[in-house]
């Protein structure tokens, strides 16, 4: 097993709070197929930020970061690091 | 290769524009009648054709009647004048003018020199005077003269290109913008601009004799110095006139008598008290305001100044000569019966 | 120096020849120099600002590069060394923090001087008002005098390119430049500097320092997209004004409906000035090989407000986002808002309010970045209102409709409608733009209601507002060129791909036709009627 410094399930539950009606496991081109809106990333930044004690910065939001569940699972344990 | 292959292309375009500009330039000039029938009208004239150029402004263009002087006198003559003529055009004017004339005598109205041109204030009628010149060397230097003495305030563009001063004409083009002889209508005046309008005026001596001289306004004088340093180079006699107004006085008349003596030319000044009276003019009846003779004072100043210029510069009378003469009369005939028609 | 004048072409002919004659490598130089001329040229006494602006921001940003870089190196150099875990991160978390507040410190002086400057040059009207109304209760004869402050040209656009800039080094997006005389190029572009657009470092610094050969299509496509921007500078914007400052000079003369058409034509003034001079500006920078961002994409097809200001001036409302939304939306207290909103306010309003409160204060700031007058206040208060509305309610809408099928939104008449709704509330807004005042905008608002003669379509009244019946119909006519050729492009039809596919001597007479349009129908210079002064003088 990795050793992660984030676990997957934890992001998975923050994630569904905000949009229930996401398949976040696999869904892929979020931001490029327009699944998420800036509303939910605003969202979905606030919390993790909150949750995981980082501040991603504005830099970073860009449809790379966030288009997969793999996508932002790495970008938080970036900042995790 | 590929740079020098577009420039040539930019050449050629600009050259096609060139073209186009040349096409369409005429038809969006304003024909402003003081500008376009005299133009048209010297330039329709039998080259060499004439014996005396008379150069000069508004007042010139009312007062002088060319077809008085022929009836009278048989002296042949035209007149290059304007509203508002510049010193810069004036001297454009002379310069043309002498392409197309051999005149044994030039009559300049030097009222000008003594204030700088107010560009701003007649630019109008500076444009309307210069924009139906020929292209030709001396164009180009009075265009150079205006752009620099009206201190750059009036574009080259504009005074090179006039589809850029009149282009909002688009307008108001009728098909006479087309046809410019439309504007000449058979008017023969010889560059007079007849006017029939009277004043009344009541008679103010204003000729009181004294010491002083007015000044010049440098770049104005400049450009009468430079025509009657142009004539006297070419070996034509020159001589400066003022017609009769009500604003004269003996400070103008020592200070261009001085400028006369310099170069040992003529002064002719129909303000003097002597002249003047000799003139005999009505001043209810002459007048078309305080500063212009009327058509009807045109006619007297004609009979003295004819008299004078041809007695003082031997200006030869034709009216025997029947080639000149039948063209002349003819339009002396139309001339007449335009005046008795201002006179009813 | 004026967009609109012969010097700007003969600059402009110069400029070109100079850039494509000069070796590739000093190419940049060109434009440096040419930016430096063109500034100097229109304003040499207000040149100090810009410099101030590019000093600051240049050595503020290398500062917190080197605090970026140093923070890296030691960061990297504790991994190295033997520590437990959580130590570690207890001692990176120092480390960070103290050099957080370093560079907040940097960044804050240079933001606060850059934006101080423009406040004081932009808002002083409305401080003076403030003290001046205070000052009245004390002693009414005493009235203090606004400080009449020229603007240096392009202060407001260039202090977002540069601050933006700043923003994004803090951020580490990308390291600082390192030269000055680069950077001066990057923030006094002469094609940006008049009137945008607000460009990023990362897009067009390096496209400004690269030496770009000459591409024949290219210079080409650029010169066409000139010749359009003059066109509806000239022909359309100028035209439509002169129909808007007969009002203005006299408003009351003339009936409400008349009021509504002046507002219709402002918008038309002011998108064909607008749009035109970005025209112009991107043509040029085209020519010599560069691309800047657009800053219009056909607004009056806009199907909502939001939509909109994505459409209009696109590179303002861009860097508000990035630089001002976000930094909000993510600020401490901001997010424990949004957690806040969630919980208490449900899935739908906890997501939409705090963004939508962020966008509200967004909105208000685009407003009064047009200027201090009260009028702007209202417009961005208007504009904010409309957007947060939109943000709310329009997903709950959408989702009814989709529930119970009120209307086919998919239809072309459903567009239309979204399309015209969102023009009306556009003109509506306008009105503030349009008016000189807070007070006169209600005024001509009023004016519309209580007489709103539509006769006046057809009692001549039109050709009554400085534009006689030749230029009034030449303006609808150009505007309806303009109009198709936007529709065209709405639709994805690429103009001048398709022009230049045309034969050459099609082309070269519309060439002719285009620059002759130009000349004679373009607004500029003086009356022709000549007859002027014939009287009096000499």
């Amino acid at each position: 097993m990795d050793d992660v410094l984030v676990k997957k399930e934890e992001l998975i539950e923050i994630l569904e709070s905000i949009r229930p009606d996401i398949d976040f496991q696999t869904a892929k081109g979020m931001i490029d197929d327009g699944i998420l809106d800036s509303f939910d990333i605003i969202s979905i930044v606030s919390e993790i930020d909150e949750t995981f004690g980082i501040y991603i910065n504005v830099a970073d939001l860009v449809p790379d970061n966030f288009n997969t569940l793999e996508g932002i699972h790495k970008l938080v344990e970036k900042y995790k690091a | 290769m590929a740079k020098q292959k577009f420039l040539i292309k930019i050449v050629i375009f600009l050259l096609l524009c060139l073209l186009v500009n040349n096409l369409i330039s005429d038809t969006f000039k304003f024909k402003g009648v003081e500008a376009i029938i005299p133009t048209l009208e010297f330039y329709e004239l039998q080259k060499n054709s004439v014996d005396v150029l008379f150069i000069g402004s508004s007042s010139s263009f009312w007062g002088i009647s060319p077809m008085y002087m022929w009836r009278d006198y048989g002296i042949t003559s035209v007149m290059r004048a304007s509203f508002m003529l510049s010193p810069v055009v004036s001297e454009l004017y002379l310069k043309e003018s002498l392409e197309y004339q051999t005149p044994k005598l030039v009559v300049i109205n030097p009222q000008a020199a003594f204030s700088e041109y107010n560009y701003d204030a007649y630019e109008g009628s500076l444009s309307n005077s210069l924009s139906f010149e020929k292209f030709s060397v001396n164009k180009l230097s009075a265009i150079y003269d205006i752009y620099r003495d009206s201190r750059y305030k009036i574009g080259l563009h504009e005074l090179m290109f006039p589809i850029f001063r009149y282009h909002s004409r688009w307008s108001e083009l009728s098909i006479y913008d087309n046809d410019n002889s439309k504007y000449l209508n058979g008017s023969r005046t010889r560059g007079q601009y007849m006017v029939p309008t009277i004043k009344e005026l009541t008679f103010q001596e204003k000729m009181i004799p004294t010491e002083e001289k007015t000044g010049f306004a440098p770049e104005s004088e400049r450009h009468y110095k430079n025509m009657i340093e142009y004539c006297i180079d070419k070996k034509i006699e020159v001589a400066l006139l003022v017609l009769p107004r009500q604003d004269w006085n003996y400070a103008n008349h020592n200070a261009l008598q001085k400028l006369a003596d310099e170069y040992g030319i003529e002064f002719i000044d129909l303000n003097v008290i002597e002249i003047r009276e000799t003139l005999n003019l009505d001043y209810s009846f002459d007048y078309y305001d305080s500063t212009h003779l009327n058509v009807f004072g045109s006619e007297k100043a004609a009979a003295y100044l004819g008299g004078f210029i041809q007695e003082r510069f031997g200006i030869a009378d034709r009216r025997a000569e029947s080639a000149i003469a039948d063209k002349w009369n003819e339009d002396l005939e139309w001339y007449l019966s335009a005046v008795e028609k201002y006179k009813k | 120096m004026n967009y609109i004048s012969v010097y700007f072409i003969a600059f402009l002919t110069v400029f070109f020849a100079a850039y494509f004659l000069t070796p590739k490598k000093f190419r940049w130089i060109v434009l440096l120099a040419a930016s430096v001329f063109f500034y100097l040229y229109s304003q040499i006494s207000l040149a100090v600002y810009i410099v101030v602006t590019i000093v600051t921001v240049f050595f503020g940003a290398v500062i917190l590069g080197k605090i970026n870089a140093s923070l890296k190196v030691s960061l990297e150099k504790k991994s190295e060394e033997q520590m437990p875990r959580d130590d570690l991160k207890a001692l990176k978390k120092k480390l960070t923090k103290k050099v957080q507040n370093q560079k907040r410190i940097v960044a804050a002086s240079v933001i606060i001087i850059n934006f101080g400057i423009l406040a004081v040059m932009k808002y002083s009207g409305l401080f003076t008002g403030f003290a001046d109304l205070i000052l009245k209760r004390f002693d009414s004869a005493r009235e203090l005098q606004p400080l009449n402050i020229i603007l240096p040209l392009g202060i407001s656009f260039y202090t977002f390119q540069s601050i933006g800039y700043l923003i994004d080094v803090y951020r580490g997006k990308y390291p600082p430049d390192k030269n000055i005389a680069r950077f001066a190029l990057f923030v006094s572009f002469f094609p940006q500097i008049i009137q945008g657009p607000i460009n990023r470092y990362d897009q067009l610094a390096h496209q400004l320092y690269e030496g770009h050969p000459f591409d024949e299509t290219r210079f080409k496509m650029g010169a066409q997209r000139i010749m359009w921007g003059f066109f509806k500078k000239l022909v359309i914007a100028d035209r439509a004004a002169v129909f808007v400052s007969t009002f203005n000079a006299d408003p009351h003369s003339y009936t409400g409906f008349i009021a509504a058409v002046s507002v219709v034509m402002f918008m038309i003034q002011v998108y064909a000035d607008f749009s035109g001079g970005m025209d112009i500006s991107l043509g040029i920078a085209q020519c010599v090989g560069i691309e800047m961002t657009e800053n219009f994409q056909r607004p009056h097809f806009a199907a909502s407000i939001g939509e909109y200001w994505r459409r209009w001036h696109i590179t303002l409302g861009a860097w508000m986002k990035d630089y001002l939304l976000y930094p909000i939306t993510f600020s401490v207290p901001f997010v424990k808002f949004n957690r806040f909103a969630r919980k208490k306010l449900g899935l739908y309003f906890g997501k939409l309010l705090p963004p939508c409160i962020a966008m509200g204060v967004v909105f208000f700031a685009v407003g009064i970045w047009h200027g201090s007058q009260w009028k702007y206040v209202m417009f961005g208060i208007y504009n904010s209102v409309l957007v947060m509305f939109e943000i709310i309610v329009i997903p709950f809408i959408i989702s009814l409709n989709e529930k119970f099928k009120i209307v086919n939104t998919k239809t072309l008449s459903w567009k239309l409608f979204l399309i015209l709704n969102t023009m009306f509330l556009v003109f509506i807004g306008k009105y503030f733009a349009m008016a000189p005042t807070f007070s006169s905008a209600v005024e001509y608002i009023k004016m519309t209601v209580a007489d709103f003669n539509v006769l006046g379509l057809f009692n001549g009244s039109l050709y009554k507002m400085g534009l006689d019946v030749n230029n009034f119909n030449l303006l609808i006519v150009s505007v309806l060129l303009l109009f198709c050729v936007s529709l065209a492009q709405e639709r994805g039809i690429r103009i001048r791909e398709v022009f230049n596919r045309q034969n050459l001597v099609f082309r070269w007479i519309v060439y002719i036709i285009a620059v002759f349009s130009i000349i004679i129908f373009g607004v500029y210079g003086r009356n022709a009627n000549a007859a002027g002064f014939f009287y009096g003088g000499f």
